[in-house]
This record gives C-alpha cells, structure tokens and sequence, in this order.
C-alpha cells in the first residue's frame, strides 16, 4: 500500500502544473485589463485614474510576455512561496489558512449528515423495494433534488432562525452557524446518494453469492449486514467521496447566503477581481483535496475489499 | 472497519464539533450590529481605508460633510500659498491616538507618506514633500496647483495613525483617533470596533460595533428582522418595499455620488450636431426610467452633481419630456420622415444609433431598451449592444458608438475638479474621459481652468454651476438619474444617518434603546 500511496503522491505534480497552467492561459485569455478589475474593486470605482492603472500593470508583471509571468510565479511557488493578495495584500497563505477550516467543517458537517440520512433510508428502500418506505424516501429524494440549494437556504433561514429561533441567521462565530448551510446543502446531495444506494443494494441482492448465503440457512438480516451492505456501498463512497471534494469549492452560494467566510468565496472573489495569485493558490488546495480524499476513497476501498490493493504489494 | 464502527466515528465527529460550539460566549454590553455588502479586505488602512474611515475608526485631515463638501477634521483650518502649490493645514489640539500618544504634525506627515507609499488612491496627486513645520502645522508642497488637495486629504487612505503603528510595516491593528477604536477584522466575516471614551468629539453611546460582511441583499434583511443586526445597508428596491409600511422599521434613502449617463459621440455622427443632442434630452423620458426600471427609488437628474450637494446647481430647470418639442428640433435641423418608413433620414441617411451599455450594472441594460422605444416614437432608430464592461470600453474608447449608457462616480475625490477635469474639459474628451466623447467647449474650458486657480469654495461653485449649466444646455451627456442606497433600520436604534459620498456611518451619534 506505502509504495503505492507514494507514486499517487508524485503523480499529481504534473497535474498541479499542469491545473495552474489552464487557470493562468483562461485568465490570459478573458477580457479585460487585470489591473483596471483588480483597481474597480481596491478602489470602489468604476473608473480607476490611469496614473493609478499604471502603477498596477508594473506591480502586476503584466508589462512583461505572459511566459515571463508565468514562470515567475511558479519559480516563485516552487520555492515554497505562494504569492500575496493584490486586494488585501496578506499572503495567499494566510487567505487560504483563514478559510478553509470554515469549508472543511462544512463540507465534513453536510457529509455527516447526508451520511446519516442517505446511506439507511438507500438501504432501506433498497431492501423493501415498493413498500411504504421505499416510496416515501423517493418522493422525498426526487422533491430534494428539485429544489434549489439557496431557496432550502433561505426557507430554513425563515422557519429555524426568524420563527422558532433555533439557529443564527447568518455570519460565522463557531459550528451552530453551520448547521442550517449545511443541512441546505445536504438536501439534494442526500436525495443523489439515497437512490444510489437504493440501486446498489437492490442490484446486490440479485447476487449469487448473496442467494448462496440465503440458501445455506443464514437470516436475510444477518445476509445484508455481512455482505451486502459491504459489496453494495463502493460505488455510494465513490460518489460521495467526489461531492466532498466538489464541496470545497462548488458551496459558493450557500457561502454567500449564510456570510461564511469560506474557499468557495474567497475562490470566486478572487477570480471575479482577477486576483490572481489568490486563485492560483485556491486552485492548488482545490486539486490536494480531490487528490487526498481520491486517496482516501482508495483505502476506504482496501479495507471494504482486500483485493483492491493485492495487485501492488 | 465494520460499519457501525463507521457510524460511531461520525457520531464522535459530531459531538467534538457541537462542544466546540459551546466556546462562543455572548458578552453583555451594548453592541451595534450592522450588515454590509463590502469586505474590508484589510486592516491596513493605508491600503484600503474605506471601512476603517465609515466605522469611525480612523479620522483624516478634512471632513465631508452632509452636503457633499469638505469641512474640519483633525486639520481645523488650512490655507494655500500665493502660487497654490504649498497647502498649509493647522491640526486639531488636544487630539489624542487611541494609544494615548498626541497627535501632531510629525506623526501626520509619517502618516501621508506612509500612505503615498502603499497605497494607489493619490497617484494623481501632485505631492512633492510633506513637511511638519511646527507640532500642529503640516505643510504640504505640490508640483503644480491643484485646488482640490484637501478634499484628497479626505480620502480613507490619508489616515493619520500613530507612528507605533506605521513602525509595524503591514499594519495589524490600526491605532487612529476616530471615536471607535480597532478592535479586531475577520475578512470576509467581520469588523468589531469598541468605543473611544477618550474621543475628543462626541463620544459614541454605544459600547461596540460589529460591521457584518453580507454579500447577499437576502440575507442582510433576514438578518435584520431576526434581529442579528439593527441596520441592513444597501438593500434592493424590492426588498424595502416589505419595509416600507412597518413601523418597527425606517427605511433611509440617500442620493450618493454617482449618476446614470448617456454621453453622446460629438465627434462624428447625428450627435455632432447640438440640436439633435438637445432632442434627446426632450425625447427620453426619465421619469418613467425611474418607475419601470428603478422600481420607483430615486428622482430624475437635473444637474450633473445631486441637488443635495453643495455643488449641484439647484436653479437648473429640469427638461420636460416632450417628444413634439423634439420632432420639432429634429426637423429644423434637416432630419424628415422622406420615405414615409417610420424613421427619420437626411440626405439620404437614416438617423439610426448605436446605444452602448454593460450588464454589469444589472439595472442599464432595461434602461437601454426603455430608450430606444421612447425613441422610436420620434422617429429615430436605436440599436442596444450590451456588451461586458470592459468590450463597452474599447467601442467607447474607439469612438464605435453614437451614445454610451453607463454609470460614473462623481466624487472618487469629493470635489467637483477631479471629475470635471476628467470629463468636461476637452484635455479629458480627447482623451479616455467618461464624459462626452470628443467635445470641446471653449466657455466650458476656460471655465474649469478658472476654477482651478480659485481656492475660496463659494467662488468656484458659482463656475461649477455655470458648468453644469453648459452640460444642461448644450447637452454632451443626458443626465438621466443618481444612484440611491437604500438602508433599513430597525426602530431599536435612534440617530442614523447616511452620508452623502458614502465616507460615514456617523455610528458615534447612534443609540440603542
């Protein structure tokens, strides 16, 4: 499994260059002076002094070919150095520091909860297929998925936190703000991974080996919980394991419903005021998580089933 | 791993999470809470000083004052030399820093140069030396004369801040003289200032202030009715229409400094010609810009300042909408319905426009396409490219267009030199100005260089006015209507104010109840 984890591990460097380079030529290629977006948003003006737009295109490199800016800012973060923000002029790194345990909370929070929820009712619809359950829970995934992510946001924002009080209605000071972000946001990705699993199970129970273990005398109790269940949820953790990498960045708009201050904000403000440094730094945390939690998903994969990993011992 | 194991952990996950929650502590003093669009993005307000300068944290030199025009602040009174170019300011007495220090000449001057060393904002600014000639009078030495110096010296950035705090290079925790002082920034998140007892104005009445940044307009008015925040800035028409009839509320509403313009190209094209610029402004009707776009909010402009500015000119009679009046002018001017097709031609020549706007201002757009319908009742055909901002800008800055919708901020320095230099003088119109397009002007001209070698305010409005009655007159731009920021309040608190240029919150004359 070491050796493996290792060669995962330099595999993704070709990526990241590669990742950033895409980031760079997009930003490149979008119209519009950088520095002029970059000044509208430093200086709260639609129309920035040209002594001022000068100023920034010098500090920006943006006199020089774009290979020159390119180079220099990776030159610049193979040394370790990630670069600063034009617009708050703190390093990217502190940025990110300050942002991520926000995301990773909510993203972990949302996964919690959609776990709790998705992974039982799936099971238990797939087990009593058209039963009272079994239609409920699909009724309820399909009216999930329909709503919108910030229309939930904003109804439970009305019903828990303007009537019965319960949560805060917006801000960031500790885990109870991010409880009602989250749970908006496990809604539809609850509804994705509930049927999922109800597939899955009901796909397994056709199994060979399942009616094999049925025939030779074990409960359909005992059969679901001893295999089942194990063969049946790979493809959900695979699933899940890609929305939780998804949420990092794609939660941008329960991060500006809720006021968090999280990376899916941070990302979009620094591309929507061609912050570069900020979203080059963004991208990279972006391509670790997917990469760290592939990995983990791997693993997760080994211990389910023992196969996975013989192949490279 | 079995699988209830799996479930034990994530139940574990969630217990840690809820305990850490229970950290947070309410404290009990009287805390102002606010919601705003706008992240502070710093604590370093010689980068960026908007915020820290409207919470009432950091002071500057000159105040603006409710009318738009400068008036004391930590300088009481200055005074420029017989060849403009050396300002003399006489500073406050008995002003302290929040750490106790005095505030004097030599720590200002440490301030301004720190300032023009960090940040863009005075890059047009002339300065060559900063000078602290005794503890309470900072001189400062222009290269050329610029007679809107001490507004710049009201900008955020030209804080005074204590010289510990310039000594830090990137500036944590800014010690200034404001009536709140720094208490702690979480970008993104928020900014919490607590009350200055030792302010040498009026002192706040109100413990500590939490500023909230809020992207969304939704959720700042949640906010405010679940009572999270006592005041919700900037909010959208339809959002304070709830509020409007609910008198535990108050819905302000203030003029700012930014209008909605149609400038025209005055270099080629119909638009060369006065009369068919002055048409336009009888053909276009603002009103009903106002009501079907704006939902209402606002009135139609007059003059080019607000007339709630000291410097918008107050006696300029508005233009009636009247499309027969415009035909009429049309007419006389040679353009005649000769085909009978419903629009009007000369020599042979349709008068069909180009009308350039950007989206990024969501509300132009619909504008656009309310004009060109008043404008086809006249006879003139419009065609609306809406294109991003900055492709609007190359068809403007290339002369590809016959009218230019967009929106302008007056006051980037709140003094009528900066902006009028920038788009009414022919230096500006030949230039990437935001004004008219290729306009020149002699009386205009030689009226902005007057006022620029004046210093008394009353003498320079009277040309300003008579500039803006130019604008009025000759029409280079139609003046369609001024921007309003609209906040709610809720009835909790007594004594909020908005401000004009958008430079205050005026949080030390506010009061909970």
């Amino acid at each position: 499994m070491r050796p493996y984890i290792l060669v995962r591990l330099l595999q993704t460097i070709p990526v990241l260059i590669g990742i950033s380079f895409i980031v760079f030529a997009l930003l490149y290629f979008s119209p519009g002076d950088p520095a002029v977006i970059n000044l509208r948003a430093i200086m709260n003006t639609e129309q920035p002094p040209p002594e001022a737009v000068d100023a920034m295109r010098l500090e920006m490199n943006l006199d020089k070919p774009w290979y020159i800016q390119y180079g220099s800012w990776l030159t610049r973060v193979a040394s370790g150095d990630l670069g600063y923000s034009y617009q708050s002029r703190r390093s990217t790194y502190e940025e990110i520091c300050r942002s991520f345990p926000v995301t990773f909370l909510l993203s972990t929070i949302t996964m919690i909860i959609s776990c709790i929820i998705a992974i039982p009712l799936g099971i238990l619809s797939g087990v009593h297929q058209n039963s009272l359950i079994d239609h409920l829970s699909r009724t309820l995934s399909i009216i999930g998925l329909s709503i919108p992510d910030f229309f939930i946001g904003i109804l439970g924002i009305m019903l828990f936190s303007i009537h019965l009080n319960w949560f805060p209605v917006a801000g960031y000071n500790g885990v109870k703000y991010l409880i009602l972000p989250a749970m908006a946001l496990a809604v539809g990705m609850c509804a994705i991974s509930m049927r999922l699993m109800r597939t899955s199970i009901a796909e397994v129970l056709e199994e060979d080996y399942i009616k094999t273990a049925v025939a030779k005398g074990l409960s359909k109790t005992l059969v679901i919980k001893r295999h089942a269940i194990k063969n049946a949820i790979i493809p959900v953790i695979t699933y899940m394991g890609t929305q939780y990498g998804w949420l990092f960045g794609g939660a941008v708009i329960i991060e500006s419903l809720f006021a968090l201050p999280g990376l899916g904000r941070l990302f979009v403000e620094s591309a929507s005021t061609r912050d570069i440094m900020v979203l080059q730094g963004c991208v990279l945390v972006f391509a670790l998580v997917f990469l760290f939690i592939n990995l983990g998903i791997d693993i997760l994969h080994y211990i389910l089933d023992p196969r996975v990993g013989q192949g490279n011992e | 791993m079995k699988w209830s194991t799996t479930f034990l952990f994530s139940k574990f996950v969630l217990i840690i999470i809820c305990c850490s929650c229970l950290v947070s502590v309410v404290a009990g003093v009287q805390t102002l809470d606010i919601a705003a669009p706008w992240d502070p993005k710093t604590t370093d307000p010689h980068v960026n000083g908007a915020i820290a300068q409207r919470m009432g944290i950091t002071e500057t030199l000159v105040d603006i004052n409710d009318e738009a025009l400068i008036s004391p602040g930590l300088a009481t009174s200055w005074e420029v030399s017989g060849d403009q170019k050396t300002w003399t300011f006489h500073l406050r007495d008995g002003v302290k820093f929040h750490d106790g220090t005095p505030f004097t000449a030599k720590a200002m001057k440490k301030s301004l140069e720190d300032s023009l060393k960090k940040s863009k904002t005075f890059s047009s600014v002339p300065i060559k030396d900063i000078k602290a000639s005794d503890v309470l009078t900072l001189e400062i030495v222009l290269d050329k004369p610029l007679p809107s110096l001490p507004a710049w010296m009201a900008k955020g950035e030209s804080a005074a801040l204590s010289e510990s705090s310039i000594d830090e290079g990137d500036i944590s925790t800014p010690i200034s003289t404001g009536p709140f002082k720094f208490s702690s920034l979480s970008p993104n998140e928020k900014f919490v200032a607590i009350k200055n007892t030792d302010y040498w104005g009026k002192i706040p009445s109100v413990e500590e202030v939490v500023y909230h940044v809020v992207p969304e307009a939704v959720t700042r008015s949640l906010m405010l009715k679940g009572g999270d925040v006592q005041i919700a800035q900037i909010l959208s028409p339809n959002i304070v229409e709830e509020y409007r009839n609910d008198n535990t509320y108050t819905v302000n509403t203030k003029p700012i400094s930014r209008v909605r313009l149609l400038s025209y190209n005055c270099e080629s094209g119909p638009f060369a010609d006065t009369a068919v610029r002055q048409a336009m402004n009888y053909a276009i009707n603002r009103q009903d810009l106002v009501d079907y776009v704006l939902e209402g909010v606002g009135e139609p402009a007059t003059s080019l300042f607000p007339p709630t500015f000291y410097w918008g000119n107050k006696d300029i009679q508005p233009y009636s909408y009247n499309p027969e009046k415009a035909k009429s002018i049309l007419l006389s001017s040679g353009w005649t319905d000769s085909d009978n097709d419903g629009v009007l031609d000369k020599n042979g020549e349709k008068l069909s426009l180009t009308l350039v706007t950007y989206p990024e201002r969501a509300e132009l757009p619909p504008m656009a396409e309310i004009i060109q319908d008043q404008l086809k009742k006249i006879g003139v055909e419009v065609e609306v490219k809406s294109v991003d901002t900055d492709t609007s800008e190359n068809l403007r800055f290339s002369g590809d267009f016959d009218m230019y919708l967009g929106g302008r901020s007056l006051m980037n320095a709140p003094d009528p030199d900066w902006i009028m230099m920038a788009d009414y003088h022919s230096s500006g119109t030949f230039n990437r100005g935001y004004g008219p397009y290729k306009w020149k002007n002699e009386k205009m001209d030689s009226l902005l260089e007057e006022a620029r070698t004046l210093a008394d305010n009353d003498a320079r409005k009277k040309l300003y006015d008579q500039a803006q009655q130019i604008i009025n007159d000759e029409a280079p731009v139609s003046v369609l209507s001024y921007y309003v920021n609209e906040d709610v309040t809720s009835n909790k608190i007594k004594g909020y104010r908005m401000h004009p240029t958008e430079f205050a919150f005026h949080l030390e004359d506010v009061s909970l109840s």
